[in-house]
C-alpha cells in the first residue's frame, strides 16, 4: 500500500509520509489490493482500525526509501470529520443578529434545510479533502432570515458563507460573536464568492433587537457552546 | 359637452379596435393561399459526439422541422435544429421538391442559422418574409405550422411578456417574447415561425405544453444576427464581462457612497481580459446609465417600445462586437464615464467551455486512461438534469469558473475514465479526477498533457490528481507495447485527438 497523501492535523500527521509503503498492520501482512487477512477472512486493511477505540494505537510495518522501518500512530478522532457526521445531543451552535441566523455548516445542518446549493455541498464535501478547516475551522453560513424592516432587502444573501467583516478574515462563529459584540457603526460582511458585500447599520440592528427577539420568541441569540443535553445517557457510537 | 362625447367616442373606438383585431387573425388564410408560403421544410440528420467515447459519434438522429425564407434565398431557422448536422435538405411545402442545403451562418447563443440551397433556383417563386421588429406586449401572434398536406396551420397567441431570459446555451440572456398560445402537435413542429401582419415577429425557442407558454426568439435579435451575419466574418453577440446586482438596499447604496434616490448597479465583479476590465470598470462601481439610458435600481432602463427592461438588452440586442458604449458610473460618489469597446467572448475563451458543436471532442487515452477537457458539453452528456447528475465537483467548477480559475488561459484536465486493461489494473474504478502534474510538470490542458507524458521519470509515467489516490503512475513501455492490443480490444480508432 502506497501512502498517497496524509491529512494534516489528522492522527498519522508527521509520522507518515507520502511516498511510504506500508507493509503489515498490527502484524497482518498488506496484499497488493489493500486487503489484509482477519480471522480467516479478507477484509480491507481499514478494519483493523475500525476494531479499535479511541486511544488505541496501531503499528504499521513499511518502507520508507527503499528501507524497513516501522511507524506506531495514537488513534483519536481529528474533530474535522465530525462535521461531515451527526452530532447527538448537541445543541446546534448560531449567532443571531439582526435577524440573520448564522450557523456552522455541519450534516444536521445540511439535512436540515435540505439545500442543494452548490457551494454549500462543494464546502462540505470537500471539507477535509481541500482543507478547508484550516481555513474556515467554521464555515459560517447565513442560514435563514428572520424578516423585518431592516433586513428587508438582505434575501439574495441567504445561503452565503461568510469570509470577513470590515477587511477581517472570520474562521469561527466565536469571531463573528465577538464581532457583533463589539460591532463599529458599519459593518461590511464579505461573503466567499464574487457577490456584493452584506452592509449593516449598527444602530439599526441595536434598534431591532428587541422586536425581533419579540416577534420571532428568541429566547437566546446565541449559542456558541457544544454542550451535550443534560442527563443524557453516555452511549455507545453508532456504526 | 363636447369633450364628453368625445371620450366616450374614444373609449367605442378603443373596444371595436379590440374585437377587430380579434376577428382578423395576425395572418388571414385567405392571403396566404393566394401565394406561395414562405414556408419550406427542413429535413436534417445528424450525429453528435459521444463524449463517454469520444474517438466515436453517437447513433444519426433526425429531425423534421419548419424554415422561414428570407431574402436573398436565406432559410432562417433555429441554430439547435443544425448543430452537429450530417445533412441538411429542404423540401417545397406545396410541391414536396427538395433540395440539399448548407449551414451558411450559425450563432449557438441566440440559437439562430441560416441556410442556403444548393440549387440557387429553389426558392423560385416565393415571397420571402419580412421581419417586423415592433411586437410588444398585447400583440397577437400567429404561429406558422404546416399540415401534412402542406396547408398552413396558424396558431395565435397573445405576447404577455418581453424581458431578458435565458436561451438554451446559458451564456447571458437574451431579449425574449413570452406567448400565451395553445400550440398543436405537428411532425414538423422544431422551427416554427411566428408572425405578424405576414412579417416575421420571431421564432420558436421553447414551448411549455402544460401551462401554453411559448418563448420566441424576437426580431430584434433576427435582425442583430442577420446584420452580423452581412459581415465578412460572424462574431456574435456582445458582452461587456462584469456581474451586478441591484442597490434597492439603502445599506448597500450607502456603502457604494450612493446619495439620493438614485438608480444604478452595483458592479460585484469584473472579469479579467473582459472589456469591461479595459475599460477600467471596478467593483464596487455603480453604473447609472449605459449610453443615454439611465438604469434603475433594479438594473432596468425604460425602452421606448418595451418599458422597463434589463439594461444588459442594451448590450446585445442594440450593440455589435466593435461599438464603443459609453458607462455612465459613480465611483467614490463621483461621477464618471468610462468608455467600453464590447467584444463577443468566444466559447473558446472560458476556463470550461459553455458549448463545444459541430467539433469532435478532444481527448488522449494512455494505457486505458482517458484525459479529457471539463467543459459544460461534457456535463450535459448527464442529461436534462445534468447539474444534478453530473459529478458534482466537476460541475462546482463548471459554474465557479470565473471564480476559481480567474487566470482563464487554461483548461482543466480531467480523468473522466479507465478501460479496463493490463497496464491500468487496480486503477479502472477511477473516474472524473482532476489531472494536476503529469512527470512532475504543471498541466493546463491536453497538449500540455501529450507533450509531459513524453518524459517519463525512470521509466515511469506519473501522473498527479487533486482527488484521491493522488497519483498513478504507469510503465511507459508496457503502455507503449499494449497501446495497439488496447485499440483493437476497444475499437479506438486513434488514441488522441487534440486539434
Amino acid at each position: 500500500m502506497l501512502v498517497s497523501s496524509v491529512i494534516p492535523g489528522g492522527p498519522s500527521d508527521g509520522i507518515l509520509r507520502s511516498g511510504d509503503v506500508l507493509l503489515a498492520i498490527d502484524g497482518h501482512p498488506i496484499a497488493s489490493d489493500a486487503n489484509v487477512e482477519l480471522e480467516g477472512e479478507r477484509a480491507q486493511f481499514e478494519e483493523v482500525v475500525e476494531r479499535k477505540f479511541k486511544g488505541d494505537s496501531v503499528k504499521f510495518d513499511m518502507l520508507r526509501n527503499k528501507q524497513p522501518t516501522t511507524a506506531t500512530i495514537k488513534l483519536y478522532k481529528p474533530w474535522p470529520y465530525s462535521v461531515q457526521g451527526h452530532s447527538y445531543d448537541v445543541r446546534p451552535r448560531y449567532v443571531l443578529y439582526g435577524g440573520l441566523l448564522f450557523q456552522p455548516l455541519n450534516l444536521d445542518m445540511l439535512e436540515a434545510y435540505r439545500t442543494t446549493d452548490l457551494r454549500l455541498r462543494h464546502f462540505f464535501e470537500y471539507f477535509i479533502l481541500e482543507q478547508i478547516y484550516l481555513q474556515h475551522p467554521d464555515v459560517i453560513v447565513l442560514s435563514n432570515i428572520l424578516p423585518d424592516p431592516i433586513n428587508t432587502y438582505l434575501a439574495p444573501y441567504r445561503g452565503a458563507i461568510v469570509d470577513e467583516v470590515n477587511g477581517k478574515k472570520v474562521r469561527t462563529l466565536d469571531e463573528l460573536a465577538e464581532t457583533f459584540a463589539h460591532a463599529p457603526d458599519q459593518l461590511v460582511i464579505r461573503m466567499i464568492g464574487d457577490g456584493p458585500p452584506l452592509v449593516l447599520d449598527r444602530t439599526k440592528v441595536e434598534a431591532a433587537r428587541e422586536r425581533i427577539k419579540a416577534r420571532y420568541n428568541v429566547a437566546k441569540e446565541q449559542n456558541l457552546e457544544e454542550r451535550p443535553g443534560s442527563g443524557a445517557p453516555a452511549q455507545a457510537n453508532k456504526i | 359637452m363636447l369633450k364628453r362625447s368625445l371620450i366616450a367616442f374614444g373609449i367605442i373606438l378603443v373596444a371595436a379596435g379590440g374585437t377587430l383585431a380579434k376577428k382578423e387573425p395576425a395572418v388571414s388564410a385567405s392571403a396566404s393561399k393566394q401565394k406561395q408560403l414562405a414556408l419550406v421544410r427542413v429535413n436534417v440528420t445528424g450525429q453528435s459526439y459521444d463524449y463517454f467515447r469520444p474517438w466515436q459519434k453517437k447513433a444519426p438522429f433526425s429531425k423534421r422541422a419548419l424554415g422561414a425564407v428570407l431574402s436573398k434565398g436565406r432559410v432562417l431557422v433555429t441554430a439547435d435544429l443544425v448543430t452537429n448536422q450530417n445533412y441538411v435538405e429542404l423540401e417545397r411545402a406545396e410541391s414536396g421538391e427538395k433540395t440539399a442545403a448548407n449551414v451558411q451562418v450559425i450563432d449557438y447563443e441566440a440559437n439562430l442559422a441560416l441556410l442556403e440551397p444548393a440549387e440557387k433556383t429553389f426558392l423560385d417563386g416565393i415571397t420571402p418574409l419580412e421581419i417586423t421588429p415592433d411586437t410588444v406586449v398585447g400583440d397577437r401572434l400567429a404561429a406558422w405550422q404546416l399540415e401534412p398536406t402542406g396547408a398552413l396551420l396558424a396558431t395565435e397567441g397573445l405576447v404577455t411578456t418581453v424581458q431578458m431570459m435565458p436561451y438554451p446555451i446559458d451564456v447571458g440572456q437574451f431579449l425574449t417574447y413570452r406567448v400565451s398560445i395553445p400550440m398543436q402537435y405537428r411532425e414538423n413542429s422544431y422551427t416554427v415561425p411566428l408572425v405578424k401582419n405576414n412579417k416575421l415577429a420571431g421564432l420558436l425557442l421553447r414551448y411549455d405544453s402544460r401551462s401554453q407558454l411559448l418563448d420566441a426568439i424576437p426580431a430584434p435579435i433576427i435582425t442583430h444576427f442577420l446584420k452580423e451575419a452581412e459581415s465578412q466574418q460572424y462574431r456574435g453577440f456582445p458582452s461587456a464581462g462584469f456581474s451586478f446586482f441591484p442597490t434597492r438596499d439603502p445599506e448597500l447604496r450607502e456603502f457604494a457612497e450612493e446619495k439620493g434616490k438614485g438608480g444604478g448597479v452595483y458592479v460585484t465583479n469584473v472579469e479579467p481580459g473582459t472589456p469591461a476590465m479595459k475599460a477600467g470598470l471596478q467593483v464596487g462601481d455603480v453604473v447609472t446609465a449605459v449610453g443615454n439610458h439611465e438604469i434603475d435600481q433594479n438594473g432596468n432602463y425604460v425602452d421606448p417600445l418595451y418599458g422597463k427592461i434589463e439594461f444588459t438588452n442594451l448590450l446585445t440586442a442594440h450593440a455589435y462586437a466593435g461599438d464603443v458604449v459609453p458607462f455612465h458610473i459613480q465611483r467614490n460618489s463621483k461621477p464618471m464615464q468610462l468608455n467600453v469597446t464590447l467584444e463577443h467572448r468566444d466559447a473558446k475563451d472560458y476556463v470550461s467551455p459553455p458549448y463545444y458543436l459541430d467539433q469532435p471532442p478532444r481527448y488522449y487515452v494512455l494505457g486505458g486512461l482517458i484525459f479529457q477537457e471539463l467543459s459544460r458539453q461534457y456535463l450535459k452528456e448527464w442529461g436534462a438534469n445534468w447539474q444534478r447528475e453530473a459529478p458534482q465537483r466537476l460541475v462546482y467548477f463548471d459554474h465557479f469558473q470565473s471564480e476559481l480559475f480567474p487566470e482563464r488561459n487554461r483548461r482543466i484536465v480531467i480523468l473522466s475514465q479507465v478501460l479496463p486493461a493490463n497496464s491500468t489494473i487496480g486503477y479502472d474504478d477511477l473516474a472524473y479526477l482532476t489531472v494536476t502534474k503529469v512527470n512532475g510538470r504543471g498541466i493546463k490542458s491536453l497538449d500540455d498533457l501529450a507533450e509531459a507524458v513524453k518524459h517519463p521519470i525512470e521509466g515511469f509515467i506519473k501522473i498527479e490528481t487533486e482527488e484521491d489516490p493522488k497519483q498513478i503512475e504507469l510503465d511507459a513501455t508496457q503502455v507503449a507495447a499494449e497501446a495497439p492490443e488496447l485499440q483493437e480490444n476497444y475499437g479506438i480508432s486513434s488514441l488522441q485527438r487534440l486539434q
